[in-house]
C-alpha cells in the first residue's frame, strides 16, 4: 500500500482504534470548540475536529482531517507562543496560551489554547493531545501582547494516574512583560491587556473536562484505557511524542532499535520501511531486524553487522532482503549509532536503500539520502526532551 | 597535559596530513554539489501568509547538509564526536543550557576560522584548499525549484559551505560568502540575505545561522549549526520599540542578562536590509556584537557587546579605545581574553571543559557572567534611537 492512502487510513482509525466506533458520535455531540491531534502519524495530523471549532474557524472538516494544527496560524501568530505549544507537545505536558489564529477566510481571531497530553494506561505513551480552543471576547484583532506564557496547573507529568482529572487551571501569567512596559514606553504603542476572563478560563477548563471524560469511557469499552497523566509501565519505555513527530518527517526507509533490551527490538520503523518491506507497523514493533534476512542471505554480511553494532561502529552492508511477500531486493544498509541528549547511544539506526532505486529528480543521489537520514535522527535523538519523560526543569 | 581519550562514532581525526596531499584536490578538476536555489518565491510554495513552518518534509538542502556533513564526519575529518558530549538544563527560570565537551578549546576553534578566514574565493580558486573540507556550493539559480548539481566549475558568485572540524553542535559549517567582484563582507545587504534565504530553505526548526564579530575585525563568514533544543533567549519575552514599517518589527528582551534587540521580518530582503544596517554602523563604531538567526530566517537577535568596561560608542568623544586585548583605556593594562561571547553563549547555551564545572554551573553564575557582556543601558538606548532613525530613513 501506498503511504499517503496508508496515512489516511491511519487518520481514519486513529480514534475508533483506541476509543470504539461510538466515540466520534458522542465527541460530535459536545458543543466546545476542540480539536484531537494524533503524535504517532506522520505529520501529528489532526484526527478530530469539533462541530464548534469548524463553525468557528469556517473550515470544513476534510479541510482540517489529516492535516497538523500550524495550518491556523497566520502572519500575527507569535512565534514564541508557536515555540511554547512546540515545547509542551515535546515534554508532554498540558498548556494554557492565548493565541491569534487565523479563520479559513483569513480574518484573525484570539483564543485560549488549551492543550492536553492523552496517555496509553498501558504503557504511558501519548495517544492524542487534545487543544481546547476558546475564543476571546473584547479584544481587538490587532493585539500584541499574545504570548505570555501562561502554565498550566501540571508543573510536573511524571507520577502515577492520582490527578486523572485535574480540574483547577491555574493561570500564571508572567507580569514581568507589564512592568517592563510601564517603566520604559518610550516608541510604544497602547498596549492591550493580556488578561484572559476567568470565564473563558473556566470555559477551557470546562470544555477540557468534557473532552477527557468523554475519552475515558469510550476508551473502557475498548479495554485500552486512557489517563491524563503518564502512568509508570514496567516494560520497555515508549518513544515519547516529539521523538515521533520529528522523525515522521524522514521520508527515507528507516527502524530505529533500541539496544537497552535483549533482542534489540524496534522501536520505530518509518512509513517508507513498511511501504518498501510490505509489513504493517504492529507487525515490525519490538521484533528483531532479523526477519529481513532469508534463505540467500548472506551469512558474512550479517556477521560484519553484528560485529559492527557489537563494538557501536557505523558501517554500510550490502544485503539481501526479504519482503513479506518473500520477494527480494538488495538492501545498502547503512547502520549507525544514535546518540540522546546525555550522549549516550540510545539507538541504532538502519536505513535502507534498496539498490535498484534511482537519485531523485532533485540530484540527490539515494547514498546521499541515506546519510541525510541518518543526520536528520541523530539530531532528532539529540533533542533534550527525546528521552523519556519530560527534562526542562520547570 | 592530560589527553583525553574520546569515546564517539567517527573515527579520530586524520592526523598528519601531509599537505603535499592535502593539496592534491584543485578545485577545477574535482566535482563539487552545487545547490541552486530556486526562483520561485518560498512563501508561495510553502509558507502561509508569510507564517513560516517547518515542512513536513525534510527539505533538499537540510538532507544535502546533513548528508555531506554525516559523510565528512565518517571520513574523520571532526576532531571528536559532539554528539557524545553531555547536555543538560540548568535548575531555574531561564532553562540555560549547558554542554560537557572536553575536546573544546577556544584555541583550536580560532586556528580553524583562521583557516576559514584564508579560504576567500579567489584562493579558494587559486590556493589549493582543504578541499575535503568543502561541502558544497550554494548559488542563485534560474531554474523554478531548487536543485543540486554535481560540477567541476563553481559558482563565482555564491557560498561555500565548509564543515568546521570543532562543532560545537551537530552539522556545524561556516557559510563563506563568495564573490570575485567584491570584497566579500559577511554582514553585507546581499550576504546576510544570502544567509537567511539558506536558513529557510533547510527548513528545519532546529538549524540556527550566527556571526561573531570581534572587536579587532570582521569575520568573513557565517557559521550554522543545529541545536537541538530551543534557545533560552527564544522564550524570553519581548518587547516592540518599532514596528510595522516595511514588514520590519524591532524588540529588545524583557528579561534577559544580555540587552539583544530582536529583529523579526516577514521577508529576507527587507531583514537583511534592516540588521545589515545597523550591523554596518556597530562596524564603523567597531563595537563587538554577535548575529544569531532562528526561525527559518525570519528572526534575527542582535547582541552588542562591550568592550573593555566602556562601550565604543562614547569613543568618540573620548581617546580609541584600543581593542588588542591587552591594553584599555589611558594604558591601563587589562586581563588577555576578554569575554566576547558567541552568539551562541548569548542566545544562553554554553559550552564547558570540565565535568566538574558544568555540575556546578549555576543560573546565578551563568547570569552574571552573560551580562557581563551587556552594553549599558544608555548606550543601548542610543542603539535603539540608531535602529528607529536608519528605518525612517
Amino acid at each position: 500500500m501506498e503511504a499517503p492512502q496508508r496515512r489516511d487510513r491511519l487518520v481514519g482509525q486513529s480514534l475508533t482504534s483506541r476509543y470504539s466506533e461510538w466515540v466520534v458520535e458522542a465527541l460530535d455531540e459536545l458543543t466546545d470548540n476542540f480539536l484531537i491531534s494524533d503524535p504517532c502519524i506522520s505529520g501529528h495530523p489532526i484526527v478530530f475536529a469539533s462541530p464548534g471549532f469548524l463553525k468557528m474557524s469556517g473550515y470544513s472538516r476534510e479541510d482540517v482531517l489529516g492535516r497538523n494544527g500550524r495550518i491556523f496560524q497566520g502572519p500575527g501568530t507569535d512565534r514564541r507562543s508557536v515555540i511554547e505549544i512546540r515545547e509542551a507537545i515535546r515534554e508532554e505536558r498540558t498548556m494554557q496560551i492565548s493565541l491569534l489564529n487565523y479563520r479559513k477566510d483569513g480574518r484573525p481571531m484570539w483564543i485560549l489554547f488549551h492543550l492536553f497530553p492523552v496517555f496509553s494506561r498501558d504503557d504511558g505513551q501519548v495517544i492524542h493531545f487534545v487543544a481546547v480552543q476558546v475564543p476571546i471576547s473584547g479584544r481587538s484583532a490587532v493585539g500584541r501582547r499574545q504570548g505570555q506564557r501562561c502554565l498550566g496547573g501540571t508543573g510536573s507529568v511524571v507520577g502515577s494516574c492520582r490527578r486523572e482529572v485535574c480540574g483547577e487551571m491555574e493561570l500564571l501569567c508572567n507580569l514581568t512583560v507589564d512592568s517592563f512596559v510601564d517603566s520604559d514606553n518610550r516608541g510604544l504603542e497602547a498596549k492591550e491587556s493580556c488578561e484572559v476572563g476567568d470565564l473563558e478560563k473556566q470555559k477551557a477548563a470546562d470544555a477540557a473536562n468534557n473532552v477527557f471524560s468523554t475519552l475515558t469511557h469510550y476508551s473502557e469499552l475498548t479495554g485500552r484505557i486512557v489517563c491524563r497523566t503518564r502512568c509508570s509501565s514496567a516494560g520497555a519505555a515508549p518513544l515519547p511524542s516529539s521523538l515521533n513527530i520529528s522523525l515522521g518527517r524522514i521520508k527515507q526507509s528507516f527502524v530505529l532499535t533500541d539496544p537497552h533490551f535483549p533482542g534489540m527490538p524496534i522501536v520505530y520503523a518509518s512509513d517508507a520501511f513498511l511501504s518498501l518491506t510490505g509489513y504493517s507497523r504492529q507487525e515490525v514493533l519490538g521484533r528483531n531486524c532479523r526477519f529481513l534476512s532469508g534463505p540467500e542471505t548472506d551469512d558474512e554480511a550479517l556477521q560484519q553487522l553484528r560485529a559492527s553494532i557489537e563494538a557501536s561502529n557505523p558501517c554500510t552492508v550490502r544485503i539481501l532482503n526479504y519482503r513479506k511477500d518473500r520477494s527480494t531486493f538488495w538492501n545498502i544498509l547503512h547502520v549507525s549509532p544514535v546518540r540522546n541528549a546525555t550522549g549516550k547511544i540510545a539507538f541504532f539506526v538502519g536505513v535502507q536503500i534498496d539498490e535498484a532505486a534511482k537519485a531523485d529528480g532533485q540530484g540527490l543521489s539515494p547514498g546521499m539520502r541515506q546519510l541525510g537520514a541518518v543526520g536528520a535522527v541523530k539530531v532528532a535523538v539529540r533533542s533534550l526532551s527525546a528521552g523519556p519523560g519530560p527534562s526542562r526543569s520547570t | 597535559m592530560v589527553s583525553v581519550e574520546f569515546e564517539g562514532d567517527y573515527p579520530r581525526m586524520r592526523q598528519n596530513k601531509s599537505s603535499e596531499q592535502s593539496k592534491k584536490a584543485f578545485l577545477r578538476d574535482a566535482s563539487v554539489p552545487v545547490f541552486w536555489f530556486g526562483t520561485s518565491n518560498i512563501s508561495d510554495r510553502d509558507w502561509c501568509l508569510g507564517f513560516p513552518r517547518a515542512s513536513e518534509e525534510q527539505c533538499l538542502l537540510d538532507s544535502l547538509l546533513l548528508a555531506q556533513w554525516e559523510d565528512r564526519a565518517l571520513k574523520g575529518l571532526l576532531r571528536y564526536d559532539v554528539n557524545s558530549c553531555e547536555t543538560k538544563v540548568v535548575v531555574g527560570g531561564k532553562s540555560f543550557i549547558v554542554l560537557l565537551n572536553e575536546s573544546w578549546n577556544a584555541n583550536s576553534f580560532k586556528e580553524d576560522q583562521a583557516k576559514v578566514n584564508r579560504t576567500d574565493c579567489v584562493k579558494f580558486n587559486h590556493a589549493k584548499p582543504d578541499f575535503e573540507d568543502l561541502l558544497f556550493c550554494v548559488a542563485d539559480g534560474d531554474k523554478d525549484s531548487p536543485e543540486i548539481v554535481s560540477s567541476a566549475t563553481i559558482p563565482l558568485d555564491g557560498m561555500f559551505i565548509v564543515i568546521n572540524a570543532n562543532p560545537v553542535e551537530y552539522g556545524h559549517i561556516f557559510i563563506v560568502p563568495c564573490n570575485l567582484y567584491q570584497p566579500p563582507n559577511a554582514t553585507d545587504k546581499k550576504s546576510l540575505e544570502f544567509v537567511l534565504r539558506f536558513s529557510s530553505e533547510v527548513k528545519n526548526s532546529t538549524f540556527y545561522a550566527f556571526y561573531d564579530r570581534p572587536s579587532s575585525s570582521s569575520h568573513l563568514y557565517f557559521q550554522a549549526c543545529y541545536f537541538p533544543n530551543p534557545f533560552p533567549v527564544e522564550f524570553t519575552p519581548i518587547i516592540p520599540f518599532f514596528g510595522e514599517e516595511g514588514g520590519i518589527q524591532i524588540y529588545e528582551l524583557a528579561d534577559y542578562p544580555t540587552k539583544a534587540l530582536v529583529f523579526i521580518g516577514k521577508e529576507h530582503q527587507s531583514l537583511a536590509r534592516k540588521v545589515s544596517e545597523i550591523c554596518s554602523h556597530l562596524e564603523r563604531e567597531n563595537t563587538q556584537f554577535s548575529l544569531l538567526v532562528s526561525d527559518f530566517g525570519l528572526k534575527v537577535f542582535l547582541f552588542p557587546q562591550k568592550i573593555f568596561g566602556c562601550w565604543s560608542f562614547h569613543a568618540r568623544e573620548g581617546p580609541k579605545l584600543i581593542s588588542d586585548g591587552v591594553h584599555g583605556l589611558a594604558g591601563q593594562v587589562l586581563e588577555p581574553g576578554h569575554p566576547h561571547l558567541a552568539a551562541w553563549e548569548c542566545g544562553g547555551h554554553l559550552v564547558f571543559t570540565d565535568q566538574a564545572d558544568l555540575d556546578k554551573a549555576t543560573e546565578g553564575e551563568i547570569w552574571k557572567h552573560l551580562a557581563e557582556v551587556s552594553v549599558t543601558d544608555s548606550c543601548f538606548e542610543e542603539l535603539k534611537l540608531i535602529c528607529c532613525n536608519t528605518a525612517a530613513g
